[in-house]
């Protein structure tokens, strides 16, 4: 008798509630606004000895604060609120906030976090991020680092809070190298130079006696290639990071010019010029006989290869101007994809894949824009007199050039969202042209 | 045995009676959630960060669904790399740490939903004191049955307009994370008690419009419809008597 009672309930229950789900009040709401989130970055709560090896642990947590809040500003898409004017997080808060003081600051998450510098001689750097609406965390991570590495940790902070509320990848600890301009205009001297994405960590790579032109970082970010016109002769180097040492990519007279490397870091792909013609060519990047990819009549230059590694973007002059043009991998199939009036330079494929960056030269100005690799979809992301050289950052949501000014010829470095926006200055200590962001740091 | 008629009715009662009540009973459970468990924690990190308990939410909290769980992350940054640089650098970085501008002073509060029923916007209080007079043409409320009010479409879109009509302002404030993340809607399920309040935190029970292209926005616009829910809940002036009608609904949201 029970069992039949149980299997009737068992049947029935259910039954009800289909019934009430299929008569569920449904509440269609639409809302949202194109702004920045503002967030609140106060500092850090502070654990741990007093004193450490980069100064008072209250200055470093203070420090960590101003580090993420100036990287998460340069996003765009986020406005950080503090920690200048913020009270400092309680340590009691740091899994526990009390969300009514950071929503009264006017910010709709929180950034929480405290660092301690340990018995181990590490600096741990607790990262939290709240929705001061609904009080949720939305994300944690914890990095431990040598202390004089500090604001790496700040960095990667900033990218965990950016890629929570963005839904992009992060792209704040990378470093960027780049041609360090100094001197009068015409006697400049061009260094090879390489700091952290928010120009801090400074250094020159190259002495300054030969021109240096388009630096590019290996896929792994342990090696550049470039051109140099040391010993008069415009030909491209391979620099390993590591030691210091820079070797031909062509051993040999040819003039090699704008390499770059492959998605794998196997390859580099440049430009030779033989027999009066200038032609894409392709290399190992540990050395052996380049291949030659195109024929065509012209100067065929500035390649770079599609994130999947099988197609490759150039400029080439065949048809009469600079134009761009896809090919395969092999060099088969080239076809060109630029075609709205003016000259297109310096292609560079997205690391997503569906654009590719360019210089625009028309209208006596150059200006940066982007494009489907099929061709259509032109925009230009920039407006001034001369801007040029386009380099992706890794997230392939931002386009970093170099903006020349008229008469002074001075050169400084700008980074511009891809998907619209202003372009805002990457600090350097000098001038500075042909940027290439690194890949993301592990 | 032989039992006399008394016997069997007085046997046949009290059978009845514990369908009845192993039925409520049944029914009873099936409509209350499971009560909330303690959150989990699902990121490890280095050894001393994050083993603490997590900041308290605004309703009870439960365990979280079986979805893909945050990144773990124990990459330590490795040591500097001794890049040897040729040439000393003739420009120091600053060591001191960037700047902050002037903090922009602080905006005005977040404007919050009034705890009470409110009387601002096109639509009044007297919105649902009409509905809950069910369908005008068939008379005033008392005529109804007491205990089964007419829930008519009139009262039903009276519901939505009214919980539409409290959680908008919210809704306005959530930042749009992208191209292409207006595509995604976002449907929460959302159960309260009579005085409006979530007796489990939303649960997000579907997702459509994402693509490819826009798939890296999915989490986010989750996160903002629950943001635009929570921020303007508890809800307040839904009708009593339809409670049962509202004690268990959906919201969907999209960008615009």
């Amino acid at each position: 008798m029970l069992r039949k009672l149980l299997t009737m309930l068992a049947l029935f229950v259910p039954g009800v509630a289909q019934a009430q789900e299929d008569d569920r009040l449904t509440v269609d709401v639409v809302g949202g606004q194109q702004a920045a989130q503002p967030v609140a970055v106060p500092q850090m709560a502070a654990r741990g000895p007093v004193t450490t090896p980069i100064g008072n642990i209250d200055t470093v947590a203070n420090n960590v604060a101003l580090v993420i809040a100036s990287d998460l500003r340069s996003t765009g898409v986020i406005t950080p609120i503090g920690p200048v004017g913020l009270r400092r997080l309680r340590d009691s808060e740091v899994t526990n906030p009390i969300f009514p003081d950071w929503q009264r600051s006017g910010a709709s998450a929180l950034v929480a976090g405290y660092v301690e510098y340990g018995a181990n001689g590490r600096l741990t750097l607790a990262c939290y991020l709240f929705d001061t609406v609904t009080g949720r965390e939305l994300v944690r991570q914890g990095y431990a680092v040598d202390p004089a590495d500090w604001r790496r940790a700040a960095h990667k902070c900033a990218d965990t809070v950016y890629s929570r509320l963005s839904g992009e990848a992060p792209f704040l600890d990378t470093r960027i190298v780049y041609v360090a301009e100094t001197g009068p205009k015409d006697n400049r001297v061009k260094r090879i130079a390489v700091m952290d994405s928010d120009g801090q960590n400074h250094r020159y790579l190259t002495e300054g006696q030969e021109t240096v032109l388009t630096p590019r970082f290996s896929p792994r970010g342990d090696q550049l290639v470039y051109m140099s016109y040391k010993g008069r002769r415009p030909r491209s180097y391979v620099y390993d990071l590591a030691t210091g040492r820079s070797r031909l990519l062509v051993p040999g007279t040819a003039f090699t010019f704008a390499p770059s490397y492959s998605p794998d870091g196997r390859q580099i792909v440049f430009s030779m010029a033989e027999g009066g013609n200038t032609d894409i060519y392709v290399v190992a990047a540990d050395g052996g006989t380049p291949r030659r990819l195109t024929t065509m009549p012209g100067v065929d230059t500035s390649p770079s290869f599609s994130p999947d590694g099988r197609r490759i973007v150039f400029e080439s002059d065949r048809s009469g101007s600079q134009q761009l043009y896809v090919m395969n991998a092999d060099g088969s199939d080239q076809r060109r994809i630029s075609f709205g009036g003016g000259q297109y330079a310096s292609p560079t494929w997205s690391p997503l894949g569906n654009l590719i960056a360019f210089t625009k030269i028309g209208g006596g100005q150059f200006r940066i824009g982007v494009m489907a690799p099929t061709g259509g979809g032109e925009r230009l992301l920039t407006s001034a007199w001369q801007d040029e050289g386009p380099s992706w950052a890794p997230n392939g949501q931002f386009v970093m050039f170099h903006r020349t000014e008229r008469g002074s010829g001075n050169a400084t470095l700008y980074a511009v969202p891809v998907n619209g926006g202003r372009a805002r200055v990457m600090p350097t200590p000098l001038g500075g042209s042909d940027p290439s962001w690194s890949p993301l740091q592990d | 045995m032989r039992l006399d008629r008394a016997e069997w009715a007085g046997n046949g009662m009290a059978l009845g009676l514990h369908v009845a009540l192993v039925a409520a009973l049944s029914l009873n459970l099936a409509r209350h959630p499971i009560p909330a468990e303690p959150p989990a924690v699902f990121v490890e990190f280095v050894d001393d960060v994050g083993l603490e308990a997590a900041a308290p939410s605004q309703v009870p909290q439960e365990a979280p669904q079986a979805t893909t769980p945050d990144p773990i992350d124990e990459a330590i940054p490795p040591p500097p790399e001794p890049e040897a640089a040729p040439e000393p650098p003739r420009a120091e970085p600053r060591p001191t740490p960037p700047r902050e501008r002037a903090t922009p002073a602080p905006a005005t509060p977040r404007e919050r939903p009034r705890p009470r029923p409110r009387a601002t916007g096109r639509l009044g209080d007297d919105l649902l004191a009409g509905v809950r007079e069910g369908n005008s043409r068939t008379g005033p409320a008392e005529t109804a049955a007491p205990s089964a009010p007419a829930f008519s479409a009139q009262a039903q879109a009276g519901i939505v307009q009214s919980i539409r009509r409290q959680i908008q302002p919210c809704a306005n404030r959530q930042i749009d994370p992208g191209p292409g993340a207006n595509e995604i809607v976002v449907t929460l399920n959302l159960r309260l008690d009579r005085r409006g309040n979530l007796i489990r935190p939303p649960r997000v029970t579907g997702t459509t419009g994402v693509t490819a292209d826009n798939q890296r926005y999915e989490q986010r616009v989750k996160d903002l419809a629950i943001a635009a829910y929570q921020g303007c809940s508890p809800l307040t002036g839904l009708p009593e008597e339809f409670y049962d009608r509202w004690k268990d609904f959906d919201m969907t949201y999209k960008l615009p």
